[in-house]
């Protein structure tokens, strides 16, 4: 009886050999702490039951995460104040909180050459900022050399990393929210709203001459354009006046008394009814005229007696006229 | 029956004892040195299992890379600049015998390292100018290199000293004293002031460029635009002229004569008062009668 219950304990024991490696792990198996297999990958496998041997599982796929320079919820990293704040190098001073993450590469090395492997990493990247940092004015890394810090940041930490033989790689190094220090943060703030109102100021000067020169040109096309009617309109006025007249002179040509006395009279015709006319006989006495006559005259209707009846109310007849 | 089964419990117990007391493991994360009455016998490096004396006992270390990180503290620059720099220690256990009889354990470690190496970082940082740590200039920044220095001279001296290997020294943080932001913020603010200033000043002599420009763009359209007319105008006036002299040209004195009959339709009115002579050619036939046809 005692043989069989042995049996069934050691059977037992025997069984607890047996483990699984999820999908996305690699395991490695100890035989009294020492390292037989490094690299047992998914599925189920067989190695010597405790204390004889050991099972480690790493999450070679699984990125997982690191801050630097702030605390992640899940973590405490020791707050100090400013933790993240670093030394440009035109001597400014700056808030620069850092995402890491990061995969295994060598499950052997992560589990059993470092110990806090989160922590040698925090330190690593936190070497390549301080460096890389040290080498860049604040407004480059405010702006436009984001991506360059975070790039070399992550060139140089991975680095460290190697030399220190952490058995992780790096896949990403990403800046958050990159922040002037507090006490100055309105001054920086300033800086951009200038730089806004700059722009805007130039903008809006050639808004306006956006606007006045199409005006202008407009304009100008308006003024040629008129004197262009202008000079048509003369040109073509005088050529049909020349060619009227030109008809008329043809005609005048072909019978010139005739034209001329016919011209004339036509003329009088029309001009004589709206005037006042005054008719004087001609001769003897001279060729003076009475003015008070011609006043008076001037004042009343347009129509006159013809000849000595109307010299008879007033002056002697025979048209002498003082 | 069950004499024997306590004789086997018996033997299976002295087994226990003697295998307790004679076989260790040293796990992979680990390094062991074998002590006999407190004094070091033999490293044990590598991980496995191993055979001791009942007499010995097995000390273990963490052979893993470890970091010891103290408080940041303030030195001075050559160029008499106050810095606050926080540093850490990348260190293991090179050699378990010298580090038990040196340093014992971690904590005894850190200080030694601490003795080593503060003394060696204040001093090759104390001989540089606040512009070998930063700089914007290329190639000045030489921190990586002095950092590099202070780790191979600590290495040597740990080694020797405690059976240490200094892995690497790094310099986490390098910041200014509290006291001192003050006015460096100061600093920090004049500067940013100067240069919105400097913005908004350049946004406005560009402005004005941008505004006169397009002024005397404007002026010269205009004007050129004036004179173009005017000339287009003045050809279309000596054109007309040329056109009518063309006409009248051909007879001067019709023209004269039926220029001035239509003249007269134009400012002869009922306000005009004209004194006719009867010997005058349109009354002529008034006094003489009806004209005689020429013969």
């Amino acid at each position: 009886m005692r043989t069989r219950e042995l049996a069934i304990l050691a059977a037992i024991w025997v069984a607890s050999g047996i483990y699984v490696v999820p999908p996305g792990q690699q395991a490695v198996v100890r035989h009294f702490g020492r390292v037989v297999n490094a690299g047992m990958a998914p599925g189920m496998h067989y190695r010597m039951p405790y204390p004889i041997g050991r099972v480690d599982r790493v999450k070679v796929r699984e990125q997982q995460r690191v801050s630097v320079g702030f605390e992640l919820t899940d973590e405490v990293i020791g707050a100090e104040r400013d933790a993240g704040q670093f030394l440009t190098g035109d001597q400014n001073l700056i808030n620069v909180p850092v995402m890491v993450q990061y995969t295994v590469g060598d499950p052997e090395a992560y589990l059993f050459r470092v110990r806090d492997v989160p922590g040698v990493i925090r330190r690593a990247v936190e070497v390549a900022l301080v460096d890389v940092i040290a080498r860049q004015g604040v407004d480059y890394v405010l702006t436009i050399g984001r991506t360059e810090v975070q790039n070399e940041a992550q060139e140089r930490a991975q680095a460290v990393l190697d030399a220190y033989g952490a058995g992780v790689a790096i896949a990403s190094v990403s800046l958050q929210n990159v922040q002037p220090p507090a006490e100055v943060k309105d001054a920086f703030a300033e800086v951009a709203s200038a730089r806004e109102d700059r722009n805007r100021i130039i903008d809006e000067a050639r808004g306006y001459s956006n606007d006045i020169l199409p005006r202008a040109r407009g304009e100008a096309r308006k003024q040629l354009e008129d004197a262009q009617a202008y000079r048509d309109r003369r040109v073509n006025e005088a050529r049909g006046d020349a060619a009227r007249f030109v008809k008329a002179y043809e005609e005048y040509r072909r019978a010139k008394d005739v034209t001329t006395a016919r011209l004339y009279l036509e003329t009088m015709e029309e001009i004589l009814p709206r005037m006042k006319s005054v008719l004087v006989e001609a001769g003897g006495g001279g060729d003076s005229l009475d003015i008070s006559l011609l006043q008076r005259l001037a004042r009343e209707e347009p129509r006159a007696p013809v000849g000595g009846d109307a010299a008879k109310p007033e002056a002697p007849a025979g048209g002498s006229a003082r | 029956m069950k004499k024997r089964s306590v004789t086997w419990l018996l033997v299976g117990a002295a087994l226990f004892l003697l295998g307790a007391s004679t076989l260790f493991v040293v796990d992979e994360t680990q390094m062991g040195v074998v002590t006999q009455f407190g004094r070091p016998v033999r490293n044990v490096m590598d991980p496995g299992l191993y055979v001791k004396l009942p007499i010995q006992s097995v000390t273990r270390f963490d052979a893993r890379l470890q970091i010891y990180n103290p408080r940041p503290s303030e030195l001075l620059t050559r160029d008499k600049k106050n810095l606050v720099v926080d540093n850490y220690v990348a260190w293991r256990v090179k050699d378990p015998e010298r580090f038990l009889t040196a340093v014992r354990d971690t904590l005894g470690a850190e200080r030694c390292l601490h003795d080593v190496i503060w003394a060696r970082i204040r001093g090759a940082l104390g001989n540089s100018d606040l512009s070998s740590i930063v700089s914007t200039e290329p190639g000045q920044v030489q921190l990586a290199s002095i950092m590099g220095e202070v780790t191979a001279q600590a290495r040597a001296e740990a080694d020797r000293r405690y059976g240490i290997e200094v892995v690497d020294v790094g310099v986490r943080r390098v910041n200014l004293p509290e006291q001192n932001k003050q006015s460096v913020f100061e600093r920090m603010r004049a500067e940013r002031e100067r240069i919105a200033r400097q913005y908004r000043a350049e946004g406005e002599e560009e402005a004005l460029k941008i505004r006169a420009q397009a002024d005397r763009e404007k002026s010269r359209i205009l004007s050129e635009a004036y004179r173009d007319a005017e000339r287009i105008r003045g050809s279309g006036d000596a054109e007309a002229i040329r056109v009518y002299a063309a006409a009248h040209g051909r007879d001067p004195a019709f023209y004269k004569m039926t220029r001035t009959l239509e003249a007269y339709r134009k400012f002869l009115n009922d306000r005009t008062t004209v004194i006719l002579s009867s010997d005058s050619e349109l009354l002529k036939l008034l006094s003489a009668g009806r004209a005689k046809p020429a013969p």
